[in-house]
């Protein structure tokens, strides 16, 4: 296992009976990177992301988590936290016991575990619930407090399973916020159906359909950000001609449907910045009217690109 | 972290748990109920009076200390008799239910699942023998201030409850290892109590057809065994009884260690 690489799916395969979740999945995920799980519904990003937690079993294939198989409790305890999608926390709990007796199994001393566990749940902005039972929590509550688990003892992997998902949208920003601030502190893997969300926090991900990897890599690389460029304009003139005579440009198509001028360019003749410039100009000079401006082709457009109904 | 002290934190976790759920504390005043008022009637039955003479002596003299030990043994053998039953409604949602609602999720990342799934066989066996002991309890004490001259309670009541020991090990085992297959709670009672019917149907038919050995799966099979009073066959029963306990819960960890979780 090379040294940056945290997280590695080599042909994984998980089968349900006859269904085929997941087919030959092969991933790798460096150390520090902030990394996405992307697909539509029955994509099998749950089943992959539930693999990495040591929650099932491949059919076949190996996984590694920090070079040890995602079961290996001995040697990832305290060093993978997981955020699991639909697991309830047991109601009858207080959040304070719960997040101790979680402390205390990834062998936190006696001592110092009810002190981490107020650290991790006064992160999640939770430190008045600590006598609350967890069934007296709301959705969002509830989630901080799994996410407060999942963080517990600065893990070096940290799964999120659809960490926004179901929550309003004041909470979904806080939840967002809490994530982006373990940015470069740990390896975070992510799976969602917010593209948006995905987009802004990652480095890079995999876009699954049907079981399988349909694309994976950079965040840019996957939305193209260093080859293309995407202008919207207004009704009125699309002097298509003047931009094709750009030579930064090596393919310009214009897309009636959305009114969305597409400017292709080699990523090793110009930035992206240099193309909008000189794009821009020869709009402006030309009387067209812009709506707005976008490198690269959007992680949703992306997406469904690469995945099918 | 040892499998030892995982083990140790989820019992506990498990101990806490049941006796202050609104499952737990209701079995436990049931039985405490049943066990109290039963001896109360057996205590009042016992105290009647009956003006029979037999040569100077009168039964009523000699009566009530029999009948009351008659009472708390049979009491008390029936509360071992019931362990299953209890056993299976304390413990029948202990693994399914965590199944159930993926709670199990937030643990199995933290303790080897082996170490998770003793952990629960022993904390409901705990729950169990502390149960059993307050119901018992309770028994020893209404005899003891309702019947005079019942002197054996102190060694008869804790000797009785001893030997519930080991049998609901094994019947916290069993009810583990066949709970922890089913993701709905309700489905894992029903199983349980068709897995401990069936232990019981090998157990009659063991004693009918004379083939000892069939009984063996059945842990109140070794309840007369350690009653009998002889060393080598108490520590038979002990062990037999500690032993099926210890088989099935290694055959259940080993399985839950197996399964998508």
């Amino acid at each position: 296992m090379s040294g940056d690489v945290v997280l590695r799916l080599s042909h994984v395969t998980k089968a349900f009976g006859p269904t085929i979740a997941v087919n030959d999945v092969s991933l790798t995920i460096e150390r520090g990177s902030v990394y996405g799980l992307i697909g539509p519904n029955g994509a099998g990003k749950t089943t992959t992301f539930s693999m990495l937690a040591g929650y099932l079993f491949p059919t076949s294939g190996e996984i590694q988590v920090l070079g040890y198989a995602p079961t290996n409790t001995d040697a990832l305890r305290a060093r993978l936290g997981v955020l699991p999608q639909d697991a309830l926390l047991p109601p009858n709990d207080r959040v304070g016991e719960l997040l101790v007796h979680a402390a205390r199994l990834q062998d936190v001393p006696r001592a110092k575990a009810e002190g981490l566990a107020r650290e991790a749940l006064a992160e999640v902005d939770g430190k008045d619930w600590w006598n609350t039972k967890c069934g007296a929590l709301s959705h969002g509550m509830a989630k901080r407090v799994a996410l407060a688990q999942a963080l517990l003892g600065e893990p070096e992997v940290v799964l999120l399973d659809e960490p926004t998902a179901g929550l309003d949208p004041r909470v979904a920003y806080e939840v967002r916020q809490i994530v982006r601030a373990r940015k470069g502190r740990c390896t975070l893997v992510v799976s969602s159906h917010n593209l948006q969300e995905l987009e802004q926090i990652c480095d890079a991900a995999a876009i699954l359909d049907r079981g399988k990897v349909v694309a994976q890599g950079t965040m840019a690389e996957l939305t193209a950000t260093s080859e293309e460029i995407r202008v919207t304009l207004a009704p009125g003139p699309v002097p298509l001609a003047a931009v094709r005579e750009l030579k930064l440009a090596s393919r310009v198509t214009f897309d009636d449907d959305r009114r969305e001028l597409i400017v292709a360019f080699e990523r090793n003749a110009a930035d992206a910045e240099t193309v909008i410039g000189a794009t821009l100009s020869v709009l402006l000079a030309n009387g067209a009217r812009i709506s707005g401006v976008a490198k690269g082709r959007g992680l949703e457009q992306r997406v469904m690109e690469m995945t099918r109904e | 972290m040892s499998p030892a002290a995982e083990t140790l934190l989820v019992a506990q976790r498990e101990l806490r748990t049941n006796l202050r759920s609104a499952k737990g504390v209701a079995l436990l005043v049931l039985s405490l109920l049943g066990g109290g008022l039963t001896a109360l009637a057996f205590a009042h039955g016992a105290n009647r009076p009956k003006p029979l003479d037999l040569s100077g002596t009168t039964v009523s003299d000699v009566a009530p200390a029999l009948i009351a030990m008659f009472g708390l043994q049979a009491i008390l053998r029936a509360t071992i008799w019931l362990t299953p039953m209890l056993v299976s409604l304390i413990g029948f949602d202990a693994i399914s239910g965590e199944l159930q609602h993926r709670s199990v999720r937030y643990w199995t990342i933290r303790s080897r699942r082996a170490s998770f799934y003793v952990g629960k066989v022993l904390g409901l066996w705990t729950v169990i023998a502390i149960v059993t002991l307050f119901m018992d309890a309770l028994v020893w004490l209404v005899f003891l201030t309702s019947v005079p001259g019942v002197g054996d309670v102190l060694k008869v009541g804790p000797m009785l409850w001893l030997v519930s020991v080991p049998i609901s090990f094994a019947w916290s085992s069993i009810a583990s290892i066949v709970g922890s297959q089913f993701r709905a709670p309700m489905l894992a009672l029903l199983m349980t109590w068709a897995a401990f019917f069936a232990l019981f149907i090998a157990w009659v038919a063991g004693g009918a057809t004379k083939i000892e050995a069939l009984g063996y799966v059945y842990p109140n099979f070794y309840e007369d065994w350690m009653l009998s009073g002889e060393p080598k066959q108490v520590a038979l029963g002990v062990l037999g009884c500690l032993g099926l306990g210890v088989v099935v819960t290694t055959a259940g960890a080993f399985a839950f260690a197996r399964r998508d979780v």
